[in-house]
């Protein structure tokens, strides 16, 4: 392993200077041709205000867009050697939960515990693996009902004394104060963790496959999984799963080469090493309130970066498969999902100069950071150009005073237009080379074959890029919210089927229509020229309500396939007979 | 593995009482295996942002060593 270190940090320093100079000269190519289209009628403030807004924005699509190229570029990891020896550390599946409903979590963990048996049985291993429930539900009905279901999954499973159950009375720093309070209390019982969500899924293959690569190398504190989202039903859920399964193999890769030995680790799907963890994560309280003091939030960077501090190796393992989560089934959810992270990404702020850190896991606090803070850029711009064309001196085309003939300015037209299709591109073609290179892997045959994944590529493409402006919205307001201080708080994740009806979404999307007719009116009145340019962005803003509400309702059948959809994984099929056999039959109505 | 980190105090694993706000189905509980956290330093140091952005700036611009 010590031989492999310096060829992979050269790898990693060659992937991340090649990424940062490639983005940096796209971005400072879209600022300079903005520059020039701007100066036509001389050089004002708002001119370089503007230059500055498009580079930045532009650095951060093109970022994504060297993340996807590295991705593509790069190999996927390459399994190590078989390991086929028994596998001597004693490991624990932790799940915590807060106000899950425990039939559906429950029967995920006897479904993950029958895979772990069979793909023992199959080998021949006696590893210990045993399971502990984290909950820090706050619903006392809930709380009975986890009490009762566990006690007949322990029965179903016969598995007293492998699988625990705990609830915590006050659930401090949330999750990752979850998990410090098991570890802190019963971490010496085991060797390795494998922390999942309360929706998360992985077949005991993949398992078993974790606990043998951690074992077999010493420095490996964590070991991320590439989770793949399963089960999704709305036309929102299956663009988003599609997106997941077909796009985000390729960016994770990108991202994982540039991140090198420092993660990335996304909280859930993932092995630690406990003693690493233990000795490494101990999270502490950031001094002042909330938003930005308190418990960390966005818990999984820290962490990340914390055991790569301490010498340990964060790795992300793509070729593993058989880990599986759910993802939200609509854009409320999405929206509500996303104020927690954003909250989360914007407190490390306050983490960017924690002594140290590994530089790159500053960078990485700081790119997550610009996530949020990108779509107010954009916003900035449009309002800067708004203001530009209100304020342009009206052009003399007679300046000469005894030239009888009109001296008109330079038509600067063609940049505008080629400055925004490379932006475009920026957006598009790193998922048409994604899809490209599907075709020539044969990834596509699990999409649906070519014909398929490309109509799935180009209905994700349109369909994301007509609720951007909505998404953007919700991401401006909440990184407006937490700058006012207001704290999101930790709201419970929705995982039902959903759909919403349409007094929900006009409840939930009402306010960004009034701010895209506000915007289209004040551009008509301010800057007409400027109307047709805005209506991308401020037209589905109007319709917030309609789109928020027509893509909550449930897909065609084969819109946006997936590989599960033809073979369904194993261990999802456990799930769903496990659900079967757990038929909701009397708890509940017994509960009431 | 874990040499120059802060942290806030190193206490050697010692098992330690249960905690007392768990209170529930004690029969399903984990082991009481207790292992130590010590809480990480991450407030930075006055002047550390600045030394913490150089670091960052020097890490990312490619060819630093070459240009020794």
């Amino acid at each position: 392993m010590a031989a492999s270190q310096p060829k992979m940090r050269d790898h990693t320093s060659s992937a991340r200077a090649l990424a940062i100079a490639s983005s940096v000269l796209a971005a400072a190519s879209a600022g300079m041709v903005f520059q020039i289209y701007g100066a036509a009628d001389g050089v004002g403030v708002i001119d370089v205000l503007r230059s500055v807004l498009i580079f930045l924005s532009t650095w951060w699509l093109a970022w994504g867009a060297a993340t996807a190229l590295l991705g593509l570029t790069s190999r996927q990891r390459p399994a190590p050697a078989r390991i086929t020896g028994p596998i001597i550390g004693r490991s624990v599946v932790i799940v915590p939960v807060y106000n899950e409903d425990p039939r559906i979590t429950f029967a995920r963990i006897a479904a993950m515990d029958e895979s772990i048996t069979a793909a023992k049985a199959a080998c021949g291993s006696a590893a210990q693996v045993d399971f502990a429930v984290l909950s820090d539900t706050r619903d006392e009905k809930i709380a009975l009902l986890e009490q009762r279901w566990f006690a007949r999954l322990l029965a179903r499973q016969h598995a007293e004394g492998r699988m625990f159950y705990r609830r915590r009375e006050k659930n401090t720093g949330r999750k990752a104060g979850n998990i410090e309070d098991f570890i802190t209390t019963s971490g010496a019982a085991w060797d390795y963790a494998v922390i999942l969500d309360a929706d998360s899924l992985m077949e005991g293959d993949t398992i078993l496959e974790m606990i043998r690569r951690i074992e077999a190398a010493p420095q490996l504190g964590l070991l991320q999984t590439l989770p793949r989202v399963v089960g999704a039903t709305t036309r929102f859920g299956r663009a988003m799963q599609f997106a997941a399964g077909f796009h985000s193999p390729i960016f994770a890769r990108g991202l994982a080469v540039t991140q090198g030995r420092t993660g990335p680790f996304w909280g859930h799907n993932a092995i630690v090493r406990i003693r690493a963890w233990a000795e490494s994560c101990g999270l502490p309280e950031l001094p002042g309130k909330a938003p930005f003091g308190g418990h960390i939030m966005s818990h999984d960077y820290v962490e990340a970066a914390m055991l790569a501090r301490a010498g340990w190796l964060v790795r992300l393992d793509d070729d593993l498969e058989g880990s599986f989560e759910e993802g939200p089934e609509n854009i409320i959810d999405h929206a509500k999902r996303d104020r927690r992270w954003c909250q989360g990404n914007l407190q490390h702020a306050k983490l960017v100069a924690a002594p140290g850190l590994k530089s790159w896991s500053r960078f990485v606090f700081i790119q997550g950071i610009f996530a949020y803070v990108a779509p107010l850029l954009w916003l900035a711009f449009i309002a800067a150009s708004i203001a530009a064309v209100y304020w342009a001196e009206t052009p003399d085309y007679f300046p000469e005073a005894n030239w009888p003939f009109p001296v008109f300015p330079n038509d600067q037209t063609p940049k505008a237009i080629g400055l925004a299709v490379g932006v475009f591109g920026l957006l598009v073609m790193p998922k048409l080379f994604v899809a490209i290179d599907a075709i020539f892997t044969g990834r596509v045959r699990g999409f649906g074959g070519a014909g398929g994944a490309f109509r799935a590529v180009f209905a994700e493409l349109a369909l994301s890029s007509v609720i951007a402006p909505i998404l953007m919205a919700f991401q401006s307001r909440s990184v407006i919210q937490v700058l006012l201080g207001r704290d999101g708080g930790w709201p419970p994740n929705n995982r039902g089927d959903g759909g919403l009806d349409i007094a929900e979404a006009w409840a939930a999307g009402r306010w960004i229509s009034f701010w895209g007719l506000g915007g289209m009116i004040a551009t008509h009145l301010l800057a007409p020229v400027l109307t047709l340019w805005l209506l991308p962005v401020a037209l589905p803003m109007l319709l917030a309500p309609l789109l928020i509400w027509w893509t909550s309702r449930t897909a065609r059948p084969r819109a946006f396939p997936v590989p599960e959809d033809v073979t369904t994984p194993a261990v999802i099929l456990r799930h769903a007979a496990v659900l079967s056999d757990w038929s909701e039959s009397g708890m509940e109505a017994k509960l009431g | 593995m874990s040499a120059n980190i802060p942290t806030v105090a190193r206490i050697p694993n010692v098992a330690r009482p249960a905690r007392s706000h768990i209170s529930l189905v004690d029969v399903t509980a984990p082991p009481q295996a207790a292992l130590t956290m010590p809480k990480q330093v991450l407030a930075r140091a006055p002047g550390g942002m600045l030394r913490s952005l150089r670091s960052m700036f020097w890490t990312i611009v490619p060819g630093r060593r070459r240009l020794g």
